[in-house]
């Protein structure tokens, strides 16, 4: 009996060993795994947020479209195990990678992780004016149009004002700078879903080039450069709420400005892309790190609407969000990315 | 479609251009020092803790010092394992420009590689970026996330005292350049506004080769001739009536120069004897002058012991109605090969704590407006201190890089011409050993002064004196015209060739030499030019039979006062260790000029290249 006793003690020490053996070398594997996440720029501060709590990541911060043109050419390996970026940037990846003869990066259903509609921040006193012009909510048809109609005492504002300014971060790089770019385009046909053959009507190309004449070039946040210069900078500027709420509640002139939420509403939607190819598991490993807890509190609190987390100082629970982005295509938005370099050169 | 090679030459004129004399800028004797280290570089970096070498403008040293200080063992200089402890240096933005160009050759001479960079505008980290690419190699300033913030803000604007600024009816009347080029067209000057005892319009304005804000002064000039605020091109250069304009503006100007403390301390001196409102009419300067010129502060540096005592006749900021140019001081964390990522970090702790609202406040009672929007402006940008917090209403865009450099290849075309009479010492000390290389105070000073002829435009007028006791056997004695003037176009090669031939002699007549050529610019006084003397000279006056220094000064300072004056301007260099600096500077400031310090002759080229800036 004491035989078998220590037969089973010795086999159940054995076992014991290996299932300890077991879980440290997992352990030790999940510790060691290197999960490469690629940031958009506009998620900064989530992203940082991420990285410093789990220590496998490892993140790359840059632009939109600088990820997006690296990855349309990419063959091997892409240097990222996801991408956390607005769509539908990871489908304007896809859809050059189709020109350049590459097969997909990306499947074609991502989850949302966040949304934040896309706004107008303007000076409550060319506001004023505007309002008057546009006959109604200011938007973004009626914002191209004045700017287009030969400075501010054109269209009822004061002389000294100037031109119109509007300020919008690089749409050839920003991520956000082409959503709102994709929403005043969509406000000028009064769709979203807009085609490129749409972009060769004449009074359309009148209209976008008194926009662009109205866009001075500008870093990547032209709402924070406006709250720094004041009115010199820009009369208005399109951003995301995420972005613009904060600011506005914490700015010294932020009591100066009205946040405009332009109809028909479109949002910037965060998605965490990962590549269909996933040998090491890292991807599914980012996936999971994206949908978690930590995630969700990193979004909400830089601005982002996240479903069932409260909302960050500065963000209104109104006006709720429509059931889609309300952007036009992927096609079409890299057709204006493509047009908006031509025109202006940057 | 780019072409790299005419980028290449586009991005080098333009960076040699605009830097080549920020290092002159720091050898005017008015000014203080414009490169250097601010006192902490040598601090030993705490056991544990990253050193962040700053290389910071020198229009903010002051401040950035005061905040590293502040920041350096406190709690805002640790976070998790880093530790951060920052060390200022004081470079101006076009040497710094250069160094990282260059990769940062020999520390033991440049000083020690920086880890941040904050010129005074995010102009030149633009700069470098494209001499970087146009050699092949990647950028140093970070895009996107890590991007640099701006730590401060300050807009270009025209100071005027303001009686001249009430007799324009500002600011209920909007001002710009148009306005100013009316008024110095106007052959009854101020007398068209009621006020004839001004004498004509006179605007200072530096060199843009050598200044930031007369750069964006500049092109603040050539959007007000085309009526536009950004995207300013080549095509509209090019017309004529744009032309016109910028001769137009510029026929009105006083003299020109590297710095602009020469011409807010010469105001200055000019106010406290009751002559400030006919020295000059309106000055391009940087918001954060006008304040520190009000507050009786106008080198905006206080010596220990100081009082600054408040002008009688106060400036106003005028913000051209056409739209400004901002100054930013972006905070540049390098994207250099020596930079670790530990130093990026604890850089990324100092960028904070400067943003902080707190030291945004401290950013604000420097004069400049906060880069933090969370902090709202107040005092001293208020309008009791001349500056107005509503201002500007608009900013004009920075043009692209090929059409800067036509900027500047255009506006030493259209500048003001000058007349200028260069008064050379050739005393015996003048054959003193200069340099370990076997030549004399005369050779440096001969090499440079044929250099300088360069920077001369064709239509400029010069001419070669020299001098030295008993230097003539007859009468005038001490010195000798070698050329005349005449346009340099024509006498550029008989000019260097006769530089090239001097001898040291005899003894330093310095005072008589003053007066007489002093004399015979005034007597022979071109309106429509720029009238000066260049007077080189390595030692104290030797000539018993003129050595009243209070009646030379008292002749030099009647013949510039007044409205009806015909100021011809005196720029001593002090040459050499044994140069009587301090007179020289007295000599200078009796004709609002300004005395430039070469007492090591090995500077003398830098030198005489910042004071041909002022022509």
């Amino acid at each position: 009996m004491r035989r078998v006793l220590a037969v089973v003690a010795a086999a159940a020490m054995v076992a014991g060993s290996l299932a300890v053996r077991s879980r440290l070398d997992r352990t030790s594997t999940e510790r060691s795994q290197v999960l490469r996440l690629t940031c958009t720029t506009e998620l900064t501060a989530a992203c940082t947020t991420l990285a410093h709590d789990d220590t496998r990541v490892r993140l790359t911060v840059e632009p939109a479209g600088t990820t997006a043109d690296r990855l349309a050419t990419a063959d091997g390996d892409l240097g990222l195990d996801g991408w956390l970026t607005t769509a539908p940037w990871p489908d304007i990846v896809d859809l050059e990678r189709g020109g350049h003869s590459l097969g997909r990066l990306f499947p074609a259903t991502k989850p949302t992780l966040a949304r934040s509609p896309l706004v107008v921040a303007v000076w409550k006193d060319r506001a004023a004016v505007l309002g008057a012009t546009c006959k109604g909510p200011v938007g973004w048809r009626c914002l191209g149009e004045a700017a287009g109609a030969g400075g501010w005492s054109a269209i009822g504002g004061r002389p000294e004002w100037g031109d119109v300014k509007v300020g919008l971060a690089p749409p050839v790089s920003d991520g956000v700078g082409l959503a709102v770019l994709g929403q005043a385009v969509g406000s000028w046909f009064g769709r979203p879903d807009v085609s490129t053959g749409d972009l060769d009507d004449d009074a359309f190309k009148t209209w976008f080039a008194g926009l662009v004449r109205a866009v001075p070039p500008s870093a990547a946040s032209p709402i924070e450069t406006m709250l720094a210069t004041g009115p010199a900078a820009f009369d208005a500027a399109g951003a995301v709420e995420a972005e613009a709420g904060p600011l506005l509640a914490t700015a010294a002139r932020g009591k100066q400005v009205d946040l405009l939420y332009p109809s028909p509403m479109a949002t910037a939607d965060v998605v965490l892309a990962t590549p269909a190819v996933d040998a090491a598991g890292s991807s599914a490993s980012l996936r999971g790190v994206a949908a978690g807890s930590a995630a969700r509190k990193a979004l909400a609190g830089s601005g982002w609407r996240v479903d069932g987390q409260p909302r960050s100082q500065g963000v209104p629970d109104t006006p709720g969000l429509p059931a889609t982005a309300g952007l036009p295509s992927p096609g079409l938005l890299d057709a204006l990315r493509a047009r908006w370099h031509e025109v202006t050169g940057r | 479609m780019s072409h790299p090679r005419r980028a290449i030459r586009t991005w080098t004129v333009l960076a040699a251009a605009l830097a080549a004399i920020t290092v002159a800028a720091a050898c005017t004797s008015t000014g203080s020092s414009s490169s250097g280290t601010a006192g902490s570089s040598s601090q030993a970096v705490p056991k544990g803790c990253t050193a962040v070498d700053m290389a910071s403008s020198p229009e903010k040293i002051d401040l950035i010092t005061d905040l590293a200080r502040r920041f350096n063992g406190s709690s805002a200089s640790k976070s998790g394992s880093t530790c951060a402890f920052v060390r200022v240096h004081k470079q101006s933005s076009g040497v710094t420009e250069q160094l990282l160009a260059q990769g940062w050759p020999d520390e033991a001479t440049n000083g020690t590689r920086p880890t941040v960079w904050s010129p005074a505008s995010s102009a030149w980290g633009a700069i470098l970026d494209e001499q970087l690419r146009t050699a092949g190699q990647p950028p140093m300033v970070p895009t996107g996330a890590a991007a640099p913030k701006p730590l401060q803000l300050t807009p270009l604007v025209i100071a005027m005292p303001k009686p001249m600024a009430d007799a324009l009816g500002y600011p209920q009347t909007p001002i710009g350049y148009g306005d100013i080029l009316k008024l110095a067209q106007d052959p009854a000057g101020w007398g068209g506004k009621g006020h004839p005892e001004w004498g004509p319009f006179r605007l200072g304005k530096t060199n843009p080769n050598f200044s930031t804000s007369a750069l964006s002064a500049t092109i603040a000039e050539y959007y007000a001739a085309t009526g536009k605020t950004k995207d300013l091109s080549n095509e509209d250069l090019a017309r004529p009536e744009v032309d016109a304009f910028a001769r137009g503006v510029e026929s009105s100007v006083v003299h020109y120069g590297d710095i602009t403390l020469t011409f807010l301390n010469n105001w200055y001196r000019n106010d406290a004897r009751g002559t400030a409102l006919t020295y000059a009419s309106a000055v391009a300067v940087e918001e954060k002058s006008v304040i520190d010129y009000n507050k009786g502060n106008p080198d905006g540096i206080l010596d220990p012991g100081e009082q600054p005592r408040p002008p009688k006749i106060p400036l106003v900021a005028i913000y051209p109605k056409e739209g400004t140019l901002f100054s930013d001081s972006p905070f540049i964390v390098l994207d250099a090969p020596w930079v670790t990522p530990q130093a990026k970090d604890a850089s990324r702790l100092f960028e904070t704590f400067v943003l902080q609202p707190d030291n945004q406040q401290r950013v604000l009672s420097f004069g400049f407006r906060p880069g933090n929007p969370q902090v709202a402006m107040g005092d001293p940008i208020t309008r009791a201190n001349g500056v107005d917090p509503d201002q500007p209403q608009n900013v004009l865009g920075v043009p692209d890089p090929a059409v800067l450099v036509k900027v500047l290849e255009l506006w030493g075309q259209q500048r003001k011409s000058a007349r200028v009479l260069m008064v050379l010492d050739v005393s015996g000390s003048m054959g003193e050993p200069a340099d370990n290389q076997g030549n004399t105070k005369l050779d440096l000073a001969k090499q440079a002064a044929i250099d300088s002829l360069g920077q001369f435009k064709p239509d400029d007028q010069v001419g070669l004196r020299i001098f030295s006791t008993e230097i003539s056997a007859t009468p005038p004695t001490d010195y000798v015209d070698l050329v005349p003037i005449g346009a340099v176009g024509t006498q550029r090669e008989l000019l260097a060739t006769k530089i090239r031939s001097l001898t040291p002699t005899q003894g330093t007549p310095l005072y008589s030499v003053s007066r007489a050529s002093y004399t015979v610019m005034r007597d022979n006084f071109d309106t429509a030019r720029i009238n000066a003397v260049v007077l080189l000279t390595d030692g104290k006056n030797e000539d018993p039979a003129d050595n009243n220094l209070d009646a030379l000064l008292n002749d030099l300072r009647a013949g510039n006062e007044g409205q009806s004056s015909r100021p011809v301007r005196i720029f001593p260099i002090a040459y050499g260790k044994d140069a009587d600096l301090g007179t020289l500077r007295r000599i200078a400031e009796a004709t609002n000029a300004a005395a430039y310090d070469a007492t090591n002759p090995t500077t003398i080229s830098s030198v005489l290249t910042a004071v041909v800036s002022n022509f």
